[in-house]
């Protein structure tokens, strides 16, 4: 478990998944992961999540805020990228953050908190993130992460592989661990 | 340009002519060092200053970015000048530099110049607002709005 000054992160639990389908799967929050869908796709994405904690001992983990206990999102580290991409098997850096907490920088808070976390507890020399284009509110945080574009590692997305749908270019951002 | 109350309205006093004076030497300094800066903007059909565009690194909170800004005259507003410049220095800027991205700042009340930040395909990061050092404490103008647009991406065509 991690906590910073506003938010618990700590590991997924199975009574999560309504909440969790809740704040994400709105058109707003889906508008760069292919719109709002059906509820099992989101718990699955949960399942998924508490896979890589047994496997890997950490994940992209349930965000709470302290002062209410509420589930405000999913931020943290997933190891493994990609198959077949650049990005394949490296420590990647993800977060969505619930409409109601924008702009009050709960993203950048859990990030960093998430970052910090994997410096001190894995063996990563580097951690990298990666959104689409359009999605400036997320680059725009990975740069206040200090990390740098590695254009050197973009990649379609797999779940785009089939169209030409500009949404599926991830740009990539990187940030090596400091010396 | 720079003591007319309406053009200064949401950047803060009216200048004084030792204040551009000062300000002609920071972005002169800017355009040694790193071979672009905010240009002067000309109007090719009377030669007239009508303002100043462009690009300059960013310092501050925008230290490692590079920030987009433009000024007009009065009497320049309205007639599609802002835009022509800043679309021609976005693209000047993937011409010219190997940035991945550009970012653009100005204050809430401005929906003048947000919204030429919007009409020019940048995207508000609302999580990067912040309050600009340079702004007294309890001026409606500190707190500002960060806008971004990244380096449009050329793509082979899919097989």
């Amino acid at each position: 478990m991690i906590e910073t000054e506003r938010l618990i992160l700590r590991p997924w639990r199975e009574d999560d998944k309504p909440a969790f389908e809740a704040i994400i799967n709105t058109p707003a929050m889906m508008t760069h992961f292919g719109g709002v869908r059906p509820a099992a796709d989101i718990h699955a994405l949960i399942d998924r999540q508490m896979e890589k904690q047994a496997a890997d001992g950490h994940c992209m983990w349930a965000v709470e805020t302290k002062a209410d206990g509420a589930l405000a999102g999913i931020c943290g580290l997933r190891l493994g990228g990609h198959p077949d991409t650049p990005v394949d098997g490296v420590y990647e850096l993800g977060w969505r953050i619930a409409e109601r907490h924008w702009g009050q920088g709960i993203a950048r808070e859990a990030a960093e908190a998430s970052r910090d976390w994997g410096w001190a507890n894995t063996p990563a020399t580097s951690i990298a993130a990666w959104t689409s284009i359009a999605n400036a509110p997320s680059w725009g945080l990975m740069i206040r992460l200090g990390m740098q574009r590695r254009a050197d590692l973009d990649f379609r997305h797999p779940l785009y592989l089939g169209n030409d749908d500009p949404e599926g270019d991830m740009i990539v951002y990187a940030i090596d661990r400091p010396r | 340009m720079g003591n007319d109350p309406d053009v200064m309205r949401f950047i803060g006093p009216p200048s004084t002519m030792a204040a551009a004076e000062a300000a002609r030497g920071r972005v002169d300094a800017v355009l040694a060092e790193h071979g672009y800066c905010f240009w002067a903007v000309e109007r090719k059909s009377d030669g007239a200053f009508i303002g100043f565009c462009g690009l300059q690194p960013g310092y501050g909170v925008l230290e490692g970015q590079t920030e987009i800004g433009w000024r007009l005259r009065r009497d320049a507003w309205g007639q599609g000048f802002a835009r022509e410049a800043a679309q021609a220095s976005l693209g000047w800027g993937w011409a010219n530099l190997a940035i991945p991205a550009i970012t653009a700042i100005t204050v809430p009340a401005n929906t003048r110049s947000w919204g030429l930040m919007e009409r020019l395909g940048m995207t508000r990061d609302h999580d990067a607002d912040f309050d600009h050092p340079a702004v007294p404490d309890g001026s409606p103008l500190r707190r500002h709005l960060t806008y971004r647009i990244a380096r449009p991406i050329s793509r082979p065509a899919t097989p």
